[in-house]
């Protein structure tokens, strides 16, 4: 008479510890709840400590030129702005960027584009801007295979590439012996920013003392990499690698991008630097201002995204 | 690979008579592993639920009681291109094709109680789920870093590769050996498992530093915990 009861007992124990679990676990696994907590809503600033101290500035002068400066000091007395990545060009355009960042102790991280390499001869367009800006390190070409004609008149291979680099590189080095050079970053949207920097690879970039340099927007680029990064994870070591530019689009996706997406890039690639793009993207053709920090700089009043306040210490 | 599914294979030619039921089965689970570097160790932990259809054999063939198939997903949550959307589940990121075969014994005469070890081979793609890094800057900016990683074993098909923007070499198998004590309810109509197991992932190891880089590779054995539950469909 004992038993029919005994295992309905069990059959509700066993119940009991199952839907225990199954609560256990949801629990575990619940994310952040999508809109703000009472904790933000209170004003408190958001976390952003996987934050790495590096962002990219346009650099088109006039009324933004003072604008974008006065919000790059405030991130750098924030503690949140080491490295500045700004462009270069053959007219000099842009070099009061470059003079007011060393002014203000930064790092300068210098873009020369592919059109003015091609135009004047790589050797003799390195001579030039290296004479013309300060800088602490230069990448070569922005992204070969970006067909955007904002970036890059012409798309080259990466075969053409490494040629041209590997000859730069032989040349800076018995020039300029104390200079640091960056590869062209890899286009890193789809897939195709892993297929290229396995070419890279395979064309004897890791057998030159340079930063390997790769742009990342997003996680089918990200998991790519990951592949050609584990594979060639033993020549790997102790080369230096920087993400140079990574960002949403979607400014209110900037907070989470750096606290979800940064640590991903650092688990998977463990870069020496990451380079948020952009402080603010420009109004020009081809301007993208969702992955700005800033929004309406041409205004001489801009407006302070979220990310950027985080940053700031700003609630 | 191929001799799992080869036996896969051969396991369905069995008759259906054979059966004894067939189930539909649910798992959540919790994995966590300590992988030791030259100068840090990286630990890390993360959970996986699985769907698998189970048949089980009216008598044991072999030394089998019977075998699953199912699909396993270690939950990653992400964004879409750009970071436009958020929250996204990407199926390229921590998914697996689950072969389970296993051996039950009755504990009770009413056979409402079991015990059996299990062993399942999974086939899937990592992703970055696996990729860890812990690391310092230098003062002179360098920076020193543990990278531990799984070693990617096994190639996904092209088309499939193609679909999806992943690399065709991205893929990872690896097998799991479990222990679990299954109770059966309602006339065997549904069952709950309570297992542990030990999952074993071939890791890259990199430690890099101002004194030099060392790589190495290991075999983790990496304990699993976690529970099943079952629901008998044929």
């Amino acid at each position: 008479m004992g038993k029919p009861h005994d295992s309905s007992t069990m059959a509700n124990k066993c119940l009991l510890i199952l839907g225990a679990s199954v609560l256990l676990y949801a629990g575990c696994q619940r994310r952040a709840p999508a809109a703000p907590s009472p904790v933000q809503e209170a004003g408190v600033v958001p976390d952003t400590n996987a934050w790495a101290p590096c962002v990219v500035v346009q650099s088109p002068g006039g009324v933004p030129f003072g604008t974008q400066m006065a919000a790059v000091q405030k991130l750098q007395r924030a503690g949140k702005m080491t490295w500045i990545r700004l462009n270069t060009r053959l007219d000099g355009a842009g070099r009061e960027y470059h003079l007011e960042a060393r002014r203000m102790g930064l790092k300068i991280f210098s873009i020369i584009a592919l059109a003015d390499l091609e135009q004047a001869g790589w050797e003799a367009a390195f001579d030039r801007l290296y004479a013309t800006y300060p800088s602490d390190i230069w990448e070569i070409a922005g992204e070969i295979s970006n067909a955007d004609p904002n970036v890059n008149p012409a798309t080259v291979t990466p075969d053409y590439y490494m040629a041209k680099f590997r000859d730069l590189y032989n040349y800076v080095k018995t020039r300029y012996p104390g200079v640091t050079l960056t590869s062209a970053p890899t286009y890193g949207t789809g897939n195709g920013g892993a297929a290229e920097l396995e070419q890279f690879f395979k064309l004897g970039l890791l057998d030159m003392d340079v930063v390997v340099a790769m742009n990342v927007y997003s996680h089918p680029a990200l998991s790519s990499y990951a592949t050609v990064i584990d594979r060639y994870a033993a020549r790997l070591a102790g080369k230096r690698i920087w993400v140079t530019e990574t960002g949403s689009s979607n400014p209110e996706n900037h907070i989470a991008w750096v606290q979800e997406f940064y640590p991903r890039l650092v688990n998977t690639l463990h870069p020496e630097m990451i380079c948020w793009y952009a402080l603010w993207g420009g109004t020009g053709p081809g301007g993208d201002n969702g992955f700005g920090l800033l929004d309406l700089v041409e205004s001489g009043r801009p407006i302070e995204r979220p990310l950027f306040k985080a940053l700031a210490g700003e609630s | 690979m191929k001799s799992a599914v080869a036996l896969a294979a051969l396991l369905c030619l069995f008759p259906h008579g054979a059966y004894a039921d067939g189930r539909l089965n649910f798992r959540v689970d919790f994995n966590r592993t300590q992988v030791p570097g030259i100068h840090d160790d990286v630990g890390f932990s993360w959970g996986g639920v699985e769907v698998e259809v189970e048949k089980a054999f009216a008598k044991p063939k072999i030394v089998l009681s019977g075998f699953s198939l199912g699909l396993r997903r270690e939950l990653f949550p992400a964004f879409t291109s750009f970071g436009q959307d958020r929250g996204v589940h990407r199926w390229d990121e921590g998914t697996y094709l689950m072969l389970r075969l296993y051996r039950r014994f009755d504990v009770t005469g009413d056979r409402s109680w079991s015990i059996g070890p299990s062993i399942a081979l999974l086939y899937g793609v990592p992703g970055t789920t696996l990729d860890r890094t812990t690391g310092s800057t230098r003062s002179d900016g360098g920076f020193d870093y543990t990278h531990v990683f799984p070693m990617r074993n096994a190639d996904v098909p092209k088309g499939l590769a193609d679909t999806a923007d992943i690399g065709t070499d991205s893929a990872l198998f690896y097998p799991e050996v479990s222990l679990s004590i299954r109770k059966t309810l309602a006339r065997g109509g549904i069952s709950l498992e309570w297992l542990g197991g030990v999952r074993m992932i071939r890791f890259g190891i990199v430690d890099s530093g101002s004194q030099g880089a060392v790589f190495s590779e290991r075999r983790m054995y990496i304990p699993s915990g976690g529970m099943r539950v079952g629901f008998r469909i044929f």
